[in-house]
């Protein structure tokens, strides 16, 4: 891993479009601005896990698979 | 109730299901792969009007990994969802007429209830025969979002 040492206000450049600038530190939190495309998805680590966790538990087993129309119309009152 | 979901489906319209008809066999390029599935690029939508309003969301790459999802136009929830995708990701509202918004539903544990992630919606554009899941950095929008509130 590249380790780079910045101060509040300095940034850093990656390839020819996407520059991320320290705002603040303050109480042990760092904030940082993003400017990159708009077609670059930019998430927070933890949010991202937990959407790839949410994925995996949505994929159709294959019993699940097998019986879709039930399932969907099993329902909840 | 999803029963009464599924028998008040717009897809009475012969053709609004003829062009999803039409539009199930055509492969999907996602750029990004999906969160936890980032090799898999190819996928295809697959529509049956026994299920509808749902859908399958089925990777080419690796059949096994299929998922149900819904448009978002089925749910209450859809308002919230396209306003993060204006505001947030600044998606202008001429592109969104453009596309069609789904989120995918998980089963649970004891097959009672469908949940929906309202937090990472599918963009799925038919033109140029591409999709993407965004993930919206918004505290408001659910990761379970109920169906029983349809």
């Amino acid at each position: 891993m590249l380790v780079l040492t910045r101060k509040p206000g300095e940034s850093i450049r990656i390839g020819n479009d996407i520059i991320i600038t320290i705002i603040d530190r303050s109480s042990g939190a760092i904030k940082v601005g993003i400017d990159a495309p708009v077609n670059v998805p930019v998430y927070r680590e933890e949010l991202y896990k937990h959407i790839c966790l949410e994925n995996k538990n949505a994929v159709l087993s294959t019993e699940l698979g097998e019986n879709i129309l039930d399932v969907l119309k099993k329902g909840v009152d | 109730m999803y029963n009464s979901m599924i028998k008040s489906s717009s897809y009475k319209n012969k053709d609004d299901l003829a062009e999803h008809q039409f539009q199930q066999n055509q492969p999907l390029h996602f750029r990004f792969g999906l969160p936890g599935f980032e090799s898999l690029r190819e996928f295809r939508v697959i529509n049956k009007k026994e299920i509808a309003p749902f859908a399958i969301l089925q990777s080419l790459d690796e059949p096994r990994v299929s998922m149900i999802i819904i448009n978002i136009k089925y749910l209450p929830v859809q308002k919230q969802i396209r306003r993060v995708l204006m505001d947030a990701n600044r998606i202008t509202p001429e592109k969104l007429r453009k596309i069609d918004v789904y989120v995918i539903l998980k089963v649970s544990a004891d097959k009672q209830r469908l949940t929906a992630n309202a937090k990472a919606p599918l963009l799925i554009d038919w033109e140029r025969l591409a999709g993407q899941q965004l993930v919206l950095e918004r505290d408001d929008l659910p990761l379970e979002y109920h169906l029983n509130k349809v």
